[in-house]
């Protein structure tokens, strides 16, 4: 996905928008509530039916008592208690129904949130790499945001408005067929015109939603590389391009405004209106021929006054729908994504394992590789071609080789990031990708290249949510080196880092890597050595304490300055993802080949 | 502050943050982002746009005034024609042609409401368009100080929402507030004129209750609403993290963990978002409530008014239409509160946003250069809000056209000699003095200034823009053949081979993504093709494999030599690595801030001190085993 999806524009026609597969993807958090659901719709029903019931109170009233002079205290009295009960009733419920929806609205959302974020967060590796960040994040938070609007309008809004509508009509036809039949008109007039409004808004909307993603791009733009803007002197015409942008985005906001000036609010009144004088001309009409209830004629446009102005509301939501429901296509899209191939830790595969993984500990750091062989999506050739090796409990184990010879993808394999062949990868004599995740994780320490830092304290930083002693703590401290570097801390291991604290350097964070992997007591490091620069300093560290780990653990280095690994007790070369050689420093020296290549390279220099 | 603040625009509020920024020494971090605020920003903020705009914002509301007027006539109309026809004064023909004047009023009111609209909103966005591009400007002449201070989530939010917010002020917020008095003014006065003045009186009773609650409620929204956006913007955090850090959630088997801490933000989000719904929902209710019983009164009160023959049964009948009207007004109310307090709350942030004081004071007339001999003296630099000295004392010169290597561990201040010397960051006098060519840093251009430097930073920054455009970022008139050229020098000539639409590669977010060494050495090229007469390179040649490292070597040394237009740059080199710095005139070993030897090569290998140690460290490998290989 190498554009932002926000920015493309809606290739969904009106017609796909709503699909089945979309509705039971949007129905599928409701129908787990389903009697929650129905309570609420009954509480609206309810509601509605005493809603309705004023207008037709007080035509009784108007053509019953006042208009006839029929003023006895005792019907008025009665008169005015159901009204006033029927109207607080209906005030009650109408107040009830819409927090139960609300409620219901919002509990949907964060079930389709949490369910996008775990289904992406299980995505193979191969996935997340070609999606950018801030596209994941848009899916998880932006899309399911836009739903948020889409169930509070449908459950809220619509469906109250809808039967609303539906209890006046019915209250209108029950009191006087003909005159129903005008107000009724009302509904076909402003579904046409909502139509219309959609034909002709259509596009524009898209368009202002396509400039905005794009705005929004640039102003992230802005401040990423605001110093290089300034340092160039380039910020005047960034600016001038953002005007444009912005001029660009005016222009189509006018005409979706002009669109729906002519279209909607303005529209639905002007058609309620013309109605309402068609009821008084025929009131008139009768009045003429004798024999008009006024009480009707009241009781009618008391009610009208109310059908326009859900017209109008489900008009306006009706934007907001569409772009939800634009957002639900790109939700459906990532749950259509399969999540990575099923660990031993989800029920099926651990029934099949039961008995030895499940209390079972990685106990060696015994590797065994059999032809191992891998080959990245979409990619031509094989990343790794045929491994076969051997690699001892607490060997240390160099890796070396030109970049693209397979180097990272081989400590992605080794690491468990990206899944092995189960016959072709075992640690401690078992298929790599049977062990559960949590016991990969135990046994497997990884120093990433650039290791990543949560925007919170260094210590949270370094246990991750695990629990350890303070002997434990400073024991980890000192073996990865870090104990200097909280000293020089003021707040020490309380010290924030990440986004707003403490920027530590590539090497301080490695060493902060290899705290965390020493939390358990696992039995390989795997290192990916930082290509960036290290100051001489920290790298001295890192050295040093791999020095100390040596033998306590297998150590497979992959390394980009060959100093770092000379004294490992093997060496592999990567060449293409093939071993071409593999030896001590001495013995690679000895004989023609890469390795001894790369060091003339480095001493001629 | 509240006196002076009245007086103020927000933008003299801006001039003043910025010139007590260089005085008195600087603020603790936290308190820089607030700078001294005008008291009501979106009142200011507001005002202004007005008083530019006015002409159209009085259109606006006369077609508004329009509106309004129409708007009374249709009940009126029907009372009348209800009282003609039970008199018998109306025949079926004056009866229809009274209908269709009123069709036509209908027309016109819906002309009317197009005009409102079309002329409000256009000049709402507009000020939209002008409080986005006044933002960039903003982000343009803010220093990497404060990029640091701020979450780029949270400068998002206050280009997006926080815009929109006003935008909305401005336009519905103007609308429910003139409308809204202008309809309930006019509806009362008919009401009190036309009709009848007790029946007003009572019938009316229950409004200003409603206006209480509307009130009432909207206040409280603003509150809930507030917070719901911050629980949206953990959301988002946590998001952005999780997805940053996967790779280290899955070694440490930490997806379950970080699901789980998810839904607990999900649910905080839940639970406010809930409380806002909640508070909105008791918006329905009110005026159902105040609706229904002003109809009671309406009809007890009219009833005896008409048995007392002080009205028609038209009258009542208009009067209750009147009464639908009076809704608006009241919700006008507290939707204006509302929208006029979210439009405060973000214009708040705004105008923070807008106070933040810019370090990077512009205020040098000098544009022209005529020497580029450099020379810096710290007594003692340190970023503002740290109470840690970066710098200093400390001092260097450099000659036009010479070389200066710097080396030094992490946190030796070497990149913020460079940040100095570009002047990203300000110098104050207290602090030090800079010169280019004999006169003050503070005395040329900030632009004059910028051109004459070309940083390439440790961790550059590629935007969504092609290979090409990236490349000539600083000149972009600059031929094909001039970046191919300055990309061949910066060896990224191989890594271009491999692109799939060469030049036209798009690279950034929406494009490819480049390795750390590819973004060094395209930001290498870009700085090569500016022509900027000093170049500085914070640890560029750090990511680089030796074979590029030679290459790259070789390129800054003809740098030295004079171009075609005898011109030679000034080099100044960051770098971990000795090798970097080995051939500079001059190298600077620095220690905390400060310079511990100074010489070239030779003389820091011959003085046998620090740099002698850094070489031997570096080296002894490679010697070594060049021992070893020829033995």
């Amino acid at each position: 996905m190498s554009h932002d999806a926000a920015t493309r524009p809606d290739t969904l026609s009106g017609t796909r928008l709503l699909s089945r597969r979309r509705l039971a993807l949007l129905w599928q958090p409701l129908g787990r509530r389903r009697a929650e659901v129905l309570r609420a719709l009954l509480i609206l029903i309810a509601a509605t039916v005493l809603d309705v019931l004023g207008p037709w109170l007080t035509q009784r009233y108007l053509d019953d008592y006042l208009i006839p002079g029929n003023l006895a205290p005792e019907a008025l009295a009665g008169l005015v208690a159901i009204y006033v009960i029927t109207q607080l009733g209906a005030a009650a419920g109408r107040y009830f129904q819409q927090l139960r929806f609300s409620r219901l609205a919002l509990a949907s959302v964060r079930d389709i949130r949490e369910r996008v974020f775990t289904h992406l967060l299980n995505q193979p590796l191969s996935t997340l790499d070609n999606i950018a960040a801030g596209e994941l994040v848009a899916r998880v938070t932006n899309d399911t945001e836009s739903l948020k609007e889409l169930y509070i309008g449908v459950l809220a809004t619509l469906i109250g408005n809808v039967v609303l509508l539906i209890g006046i009509l019915s209250a209108m036809a029950l009191m006087d067929g003909t005159l129903a039949m005008i107000a009724t008109a009302l509904v076909p007039l402003s579904i046409g015109m909502i139509w219309l409004y959609q034909r002709f808004s259509g596009r524009a909307a898209r368009e202002v939603r396509r400039l905005r993603a794009l705005q929004n791009a640039r102003i992230a733009e802005a401040i990423g590389g605001m110093s290089v803007l300034q340092a160039s002197d380039q910020t005047e015409r960034f600016s001038q391009r953002y005007h444009h942008l912005n001029v660009s985005q005016y222009q189509a906001r006018m005409r979706t405004v002009r669109v729906s000036g002519l279209l909607l609010r303005s529209a639905i009144d002007l058609m309620a209106m013309l109605i309402t004088l068609s009821l008084v001309a025929v009131f008139g009409l009768r009045e003429l021929g004798g024999g008009a209830e006024l009480g009707v004629l009241y009781a009618f446009i008391a009610w009208l006054g109310r059908i326009s102005e859900p017209l109008i509301q489900i008009t306006q939501r009706l934007q907001v729908f569409q772009s939800a429901l634009v957002a639900t296509g790109r939700l459906e899209e990532v749950l259509d994504r399969p999540r990575e191939t099923p660990e031993p830790d989800t029920r099926a595969a651990r029934k099949a394992t039961r008995g030895h993984t499940d209390n079972a500990v990685i106990a060696s750091g015994h590797y065994q590789l059999e032809q191992l062989t891998f080959r990245h999506q979409g990619a031509e050739g094989p990343a790794l071609n045929g491994l076969t090796l051997a690699i001892e409990s607490g060997e240390f184990l160099g890796v070396v080789g030109p970049t693209g010879s397979g180097k990272s993808t081989l400590l992605d394999l080794l690491s468990g990031q990206r899944p092995a062949p189960a016959s072709q990868l075992l640690l401690d004599g078992r298929p790599l990708m049977e062990w559960s995740a949590q016991q990969r994780a135990t046994a497997i320490a990884v120093v990433p290249q650039e290791p990543f830092i949560r925007a919170t304290t260094l210590r949270d930083n370094l246990l991750l949510g695990r629990e350890i002693s303070q002997q434990h703590l400073s024991r980890v401290l000192h073996k990865a080196h870090l104990a200097p570097l909280v000293d020089s801390l003021p707040l020490g291991l309380d010290t924030l880092l990440g986004e707003r604290g403490l920027s530590l350097s590539t090497g301080e964070r490695q060493l902060l890597a290899l705290g965390r992997a020493l939390v358990t007591t696992p039995r390989v490091l795997l290192l990916d050595e930082a290509t960036a620069s290290i100051d001489s300093h920290t790298e001295a560290l890192l050295q040093q304490a791999l020095h100390e780990l040596r033998g306590e653990v297998t150590l497979i280095v992959v390394a980009h300055r060959l100093a770092t690994v000379r004294d490992a007790d093997r060496l592999l070369v990567l060449e293409q993802g093939r071993i071409t050689q593999l030896g001590s420093h001495d013995a690679l020296m000895a004989e023609p080949g890469l390795y001894r290549r790369l060091w003339r390279e480095d001493i001629a220099h | 502050m509240a006196g002076r603040a009245t007086s103020n625009r927000p933008q003299d509020a801006h001039r003043e943050s910025r010139d007590s920024s260089a005085s008195p020494p600087p603020a603790p971090a936290a308190e820089l982002t607030t700078g001294p605020l005008p008291e009501a920003p979106l009142r200011h903020l507001l005002l202004d746009f007005f008083t530019r705009h006015w002409p159209r914002y009085l259109l606006a509301i006369a077609f508004l005034i329009g509106v309004a007027g129409l708007n009374l006539l249709l009940p009126w109309a029907i009372g009348a024609t209800i009282d003609a026809l039970r008199d018998g004064s109306l025949d079926h023909e004056a009866l229809l042609s009274r209908l269709l004047w009123l069709v036509g009023a209908g027309l016109a009111l819906y002309a009317l409401r197009y005009a409102w609209r079309v002329t409000l909103f256009g000049t709402a966005y507009q000020l939209g368009t002008e409080q986005r591009d006044a933002f960039h400007a903003k982000l343009t002449r803010l220093d990497p100080g404060f990029y640091q201070r701020h979450r780029t989530g949270d400068l998002m939010a206050h280009a997006s929402q926080d815009i929109d917010a006003v935008e909305m002020a401005a336009a519905e917020g103007v609308l429910s507030s003139v409308d809204g008095a202008m309809t309930f003014v006019l509806v009362l006065g008919i009401m009190l004129i036309a009709i009848d003045v007790p029946l007003t009186l009572l019938a009316l009773l229950p409004f200003p209750f409603m206006a209480w609650a509307f009130a009432r409620i909207s206040r409280r929204i603003g509150e809930r609403f507030r917070e719901s956006l911050e629980r949206f913007s953990d959301l988002n955090d946590q998001t952005q993290e999780a997805f940053a850090g996967i790779r280290m959630l899955r070694s440490h088997a930490l997806l379950e963990d970080e699901g789980a801490r998810f839904s607990q933000r999900a649910a905080a989000a839940e639970t406010v978002d809930y409380r806002v719904q909640k508070l909105e929902a008791a918006f329905d209710p009110v005026v159902f409530i105040a609706l229904s019983a002003a109809t009671l009164l309406t009809l007890g009160v009219g009833s005896w008014r008409y048995l007392d023959d002080a009205i028609t049964l038209g009258q009542l009948t208009s009067f209750t239409l009147y009464l639908a009207q009076l809704i608006w007004p009241m919700f006008a109310l507290g939707w204006c509160l509302n929208i006029l307090q979210r439009g405060a709350a973000a214009a708040r942030r705004l105008a923070t946003f807008h106070a933040a004081p810019q370090a990077l004071e512009d205020s040098g007339t000098l544009d022209e250069v005529s020497d580029h001999s450099l020379r810096l003296e710290i007594n003692e630099f340190h970023y503002p809000g740290s109470q840690q000295r970066a710098i200093g004392p400390l001092s260097l010169q450099v000659a036009a056209g010479g070389s200066l290597g710097i080396v030094g561990a992490t946190g030796s201040g070497k990149s913020t000699l460079l940040r100095l010397l570009s002047r990203s960051w300000p110098l104050t006098p207290e602090q030090g003095v800079l010169t280019l060519g004999g006169r003050e840093a503070s005395e040329y251009t900030l632009s004059a200034w910028r051109q004459q430097f070309s940083l390439v930073p440790q961790d550059p920054f590629l935007f969504a823009l092609s290979v090409a455009d990236n490349v000539a970022l600083a000149c972009p008139e600059a031929s094909d053949e001039r970046i191919r050229e300055a990309l061949r020098a910066a060896a990224f000539e191989e890594d271009l081979r491999r692109l799939p639409q060469g030049l036209e590669t798009l690279v950034g977010e929406r494009g490819i993504t480049l390795s750390g060494g590819q973004r060094q050495r395209l930001a290498l090229a870009r700085s090569l093709l500016s022509e900027a007469p000093i170049l500085l390179l914070d640890d560029t040649l750090s990511a680089v494999d030796q074979v590029t490292e030679r290459t790259l070597l070789k390129t800054l040394a003809r740098l030295q030599q004079p171009d075609h237009h005898g011109l030679k740059r000034t080099l100044i080199i960051n770098s971990h690595r000795l090798s970097a710095v080995q051939a500079c005139q001059q190298i600077l070993v620095l220690e905390d801030g400060c310079i511990l030897e100074q010489g070239d090569h030779a003389s820091l290998l011959a003085a046998r001190g620090a740099y002698w140690r850094l070489w031997q460290a570096q080296q002894v490998n490679r010697e070594d085993d060049a021992k070893a290989e020829r033995s």
